[in-house]
């Protein structure tokens, strides 16, 4: 009953309130470049959720398995770093080998995510709050739900935004960072 | 201390090796034609040849969907380094160029005082030239020419085909859609590119393509085509007689010398 009670918790505070983009602004870089077509913004999402996933099941285990005992815990970012690294890169030659497909349509996108900071954020994040295994796991799933979420809310409205009569000065970038902006603040909303 | 040392690099060898492996086990063979055809090819993503890049091109090339010879900034250079690559004979394409249909004889409706750009005066009741297919000659096609190949001669765009690659961007730069891509060899060419019909044109200008057709009948090669109420000569047929410039009642077929620069 108080796992429920904690998971719809973190399932909440993933997707709306402590959203990763728009209230803790982790991800901003694939927020407004990988945006602007619904489909490579779904792609990005899935392919952020699936990693942020991933990265939890192996730092965590590293992190409570092998820092700690060891009492290196302010090791913890540079190794984590390399971990992330690592599996995407595995990731991305798995997808090569056996989903083509997939490795074109994405094929951008996935040396972005190595560095991306919510994926790291989440694996941090994760350490630092009192989650056991699994919740990190459900946590690191929920952050990515919300990243998707909001990647195809905003992919949405920028489609919309370019088919509209906007004045000249604003076309492009401006009008995205206002779309953002008032988005993230309907966003911050939740908190209060 | 140490002991994170000692951990970071146990740590790094072990992902040095996890990858290595991994490289090894998930390991997809890719045709190695594609990258020495890709350092043949220009590299500067012009998109001339109908794909996204440079590279795109050369993958289409050793798929087979692209003819080998599509490269137009590459040349005749460009076109021998491929063949070698591919190791078959590949003839170069037939050099293209630009080429504006005006004869740049229309009168004026009104004094145009705006801002230099064809398009700009384009939006004030489709140009100040009483034909509204009528090289406006301020420019626009001068400005983006990457090879300054376009002068404007007496308030007409004039291409001067030695120096002019084909790439196209005056086609799209041109508000009035005149200019088209020839055969170089092709030197007869139609001085008009007005799709009004022919008592509007002939209203505007004395020397425009009225539709009439009969250098389409008279072609001997079948090499001109009337298409919304202009000659159009097919380069690919034409073989230069100009039969059609001594038939044409308005003299808006023209034979065209190469135009010295100035």
């Amino acid at each position: 009953m108080e796992i429920a009670q904690k998971m719809i918790v973190i399932l909440i505070a993933g997707v709306l309130t402590e959203n990763f983009i728009l209230s803790k602004f982790l991800g901003i870089c694939p927020f407004l470049g990988v945006s602007k077509k619904i489909s490579s913004s779904l792609g990005m999402g899935l392919a952020v959720m699936l990693t942020m996933v991933f990265a939890t099941i192996f730092t965590f285990p590293i992190y409570t398995l092998v820092l700690v005992p060891l009492k290196i815990e302010y090791m913890s970012t540079i190794t984590f770093v390399l971990i992330i690294a690592l599996f995407v890169q595995i990731m991305e030659m798995v997808m090569r080998k056996y989903i083509p497909p997939l490795y074109e349509s994405l094929g951008i996108f996935l040396p972005l995510i190595t560095t991306n900071c919510a994926v790291l954020g989440v694996a941090i994040l994760n350490i630092g709050g009192d989650f056991g295994f699994g919740l990190a796991i459900f946590n690191a799933f929920c952050a990515g739900l919300g990243f998707l979420i909001v990647m195809l809310l905003f992919s949405s409205i920028r489609e919309r935004v370019e088919q509209s009569d906007i004045p000249h000065a604003l076309k492009g970038t401006p009008i995205t960072l206002i779309a953002a902006a008032i988005m993230s603040l309907s966003f911050v909303g939740f908190t209060f | 201390m140490i002991v994170s040392i000692v951990f970071f690099i146990i740590i790094s060898f072990a992902s040095g090796i996890i990858l290595t492996v991994a490289g090894k086990v998930l390991e997809v063979k890719i045709d190695d034609r594609v990258e020495r055809l890709n350092e043949c090819l220009p590299g500067i993503n012009c998109g001339a040849c109908g794909y996204s890049g440079c590279e795109r091109y050369a993958v289409a090339v050793i798929a087979g969907e692209a003819e080998p010879n599509q490269c137009k900034p590459g040349g005749e250079e460009c076109v021998e380094k491929i063949s070698k690559v591919l190791g078959v004979e590949v003839k170069a394409a037939e050099p293209d160029v630009a080429f504006v249909h005006c004869s740049g004889s229309c009168s004026v409706k009104y004094d145009y005082r705006g801002t230099v750009s064809c398009r700009a005066s384009e939006l004030y009741y489709n140009g100040m030239e009483e034909c509204r297919f009528g090289c406006a000659g301020l420019g626009d096609c001068v400005y983006v020419c990457p090879e300054e190949a376009i002068v404007i001669k007496d308030n007409l765009a004039v291409v001067i085909p030695s120096k002019c690659n084909a790439c196209g961007l005056c086609v799209k730069a041109c508000p009035k859609k005149i200019i088209t891509i020839q055969k170089a060899r092709q030197s007869v060419h139609v001085m008009c590119g007005s799709k009004d019909i022919g008592k509007i044109t002939k209203a505007a200008c004395k020397s425009g393509c009225l539709g009439c057709r009969i250098c389409e009948k008279k072609c001997p090669k079948e090499a001109i085509i009337v298409r919304d109420n202009c000659a159009v000569i097919n380069g690919e047929l034409c073989d230069n007689c100009t039969l059609c410039v001594s038939v044409c009642p308005t003299k808006c077929i023209a034979v065209k010398k190469e135009c010295e620069a100035g």
